[in-house]
């Protein structure tokens, strides 16, 4: 298995690991996942090809970013979500987070983040509210509208102390209320280690904002039906899990040496697990919020890094470079 | 032809770059906090661009008489001083021509006393020039911040609220991102882009056809 897989074949993965992610929203909420997410790429290819004329950019060879932007945004939204949002939140993502900063592997902040984070402030009520799992084909048409019959996800429920009555089958399958493509966790989980296993996205962040997310839930539970549910319901409420594996592993905007990335996963994950206890309004996707933030210090993540590796060298070990072996 | 004809004058339109090419807040980068965080209505931002207008205008001409043997910092304090005083009547006739109105650009209005144009640029650039120039030159300072703010807080409005001056619009969608100060920056950061194009133009040499 390589190490050192090409800027192309990373992103052919993760457009693969995504295009996988789909189906489950398709089996959930019927043949609208893929409107939507047809909807986001055609509106980010042609942000690609308006925004290469205004800025002057030449087209880079097989560059999937804006498609993989696209379908990150359409999978965290909800079923029922107006395509006027969508395009909104792409447009969003593709001019102000990726093209102004000067195109791909230029920009500081994850685009993907800024869309939905845009899409979320401009449009709380379609973007943050979910539709009841299987009710939409029956009710809804596929342009959003119809009697949608609308139930509490798991972030709503947790914000107001309460419990959500969710059986671990259902959770591992994404059948609850939920953004599109990020309730499904035992798919994101398998993602999750095929990417890891062939070294596309880093194990320093999936797995320190992991265990600091599941430490924090454990010490501090918000619900009172113990700390193994609350560690279980946290990470599958909003877009954590598709979060920590898709919006913060970005090849471009996260920390480049290991220890920046051990720093960039934790401080990520404690900012969001403390958005979510002390934070009231958008319950769903703070973590985009979160994201953001880190990204603007991912430089100084790294500076931290090479402090700390310059000053102690125990921390030196090769095992802890980006790409480097896990084995001694 | 209209790059021809700037060329051709480009001593007359000098005195007046503060307006567009040399904008205060789109180029030059000045008093941008009014504009990106207290603009978010039209109303808001024509009662702190009238408020820039009187108290910088005023505060720089009346500045420009005290002695320049006081040092620096003192003279610099007594400008704010100007302007602290210039203050209180432009608020109290603000707040009767707009009566319930000025409480919502919050520190804003008060924070015009320690705009950049007073505490900076009137010794850098404003006391250089004769008194006939620097009153030109003040005046296109002040309508291009005036031109900005009221274009910013008008378009913010409208895109973002569904209203103008408090009256509702009918506009099929609605980005609230805009009345927050994330919407203020993206806004002023692309007009500043446009500015900067029409720059780019007017110096870009002129072809045979034009």
């Amino acid at each position: 298995m390589s190490n050192n897989l090409s800027g192309t074949n990373k992103q052919v993965n993760i457009l693969f690991c995504l295009c996988a992610l789909i189906i489950v929203p398709i089996y959930l909420y019927g043949i609208r996942p893929v409107l939507i997410s047809l909807v986001a790429v055609v509106t980010a290819l042609i942000c690609d090809i308006v925004c290469r004329q205004i800025f002057d950019l030449k087209k880079q060879k097989m560059d999937l970013s804006s498609v993989i932007t696209a379908l990150i945004i359409s999978l965290s939204m909800s079923a029922s979500v107006n395509y006027f949002a969508v395009v909104i939140a792409t447009v969003s993502g593709i001019l102000i987070g990726k093209y102004v900063f000067g195109g791909s592997g230029h920009n500081i902040f994850n685009p993907a983040a800024l869309g939905i984070a845009v899409a979320a402030i401009s449009f709380p009520e379609n973007v943050l509210t979910y539709p009841a799992v299987g009710a939409w084909g029956v009710n809804a048409n596929l342009g959003g509208e119809g009697d949608i019959i609308y139930q509490s996800s798991f972030a709503s429920i947790l914000n107001v102390g309460g419990t959500p009555k969710t059986s671990l089958f259902d959770i591992a399958l994404g059948n609850f209320a939920g953004p599109m493509g990020t309730t499904c966790m035992l798919v994101i989980l398998v993602i999750m280690i095929y990417l890891l296993g062939r070294k596309i996205i880093p194990w320093q962040i999936v797995l320190t904002s992991l265990a600091t997310s599941a430490v924090f839930a454990f010490i501090f539970p918000r619900l009172s039906t113990g700390r193994v549910n609350s560690v279980i319901f946290e990470l599958a409420s909003g877009i954590m899990l598709f979060g920590f594996v898709f919006l913060a592993c970005d090849e471009t905007t996260s920390p480049k040496t290991g220890w920046g990335q051990v720093f960039f996963g934790f401080s990520l994950a404690l900012a969001t697990m403390i958005f979510k206890t002390v934070g009231s309004t958008v319950t769903e996707v703070e973590i985009v919020f979160v994201i953001l933030l880190v990204n603007a210090l991912s430089e100084q993540f790294d500076v931290l890094a090479k402090h700390l590796t310059n000053r102690f060298s125990v921390l030196r070990f090769e095992k802890f470079k980006k790409g480097g072996d896990l084995n001694v | 032809m209209f790059k021809a004809f700037y060329k051709r004058n480009k001593k007359f339109f000098k005195k007046y770059d503060s307006i567009i090419t040399n904008n205060t807040v789109l180029i030059e980068g000045l008093v941008i906090a009014p504009v990106i965080v207290g603009a978010n209505t039209f109303l808001n931002g024509l009662i702190l661009a009238i408020s820039f207008m009187v108290i910088t205008f005023l505060t720089v001409f009346i500045s420009s008489f005290i002695p320049k043997s006081i040092p620096y910092t003192i003279r610099v304090i007594m400008y704010t001083l100007i302007a602290s005083l210039i203050f209180i009547p432009t608020a109290i006739i603000l707040d009767k021509t707009f009566p319930e109105q000025i409480y919502k650009v919050g520190i804003f209005l008060p924070l015009m006393v320690t705009n950049s144009l007073i505490v900076t640029k009137s010794e850098t650039r404003f006391f250089r020039e004769s008194k006939i120039h620097m009153f030109l030159d003040l005046l296109n300072h002040t309508i291009g911040f005036f031109a900005v703010i009221i274009i910013v807080g008008a378009i913010r409005e409208t895109l973002g609220n569904n209203t103008f001056m408090g009256n509702p619009v009918n506009i099929p969608f609605k980005l609230s991102i805009l009345m927050l100060p994330y919407g203020g920056f993206v806004l002023v950061g692309f007009l500043s882009a446009l500015i900067h194009k029409f720059n780019s133009y007017l110096k870009s040499p002129i072809k045979k056809e034009e």
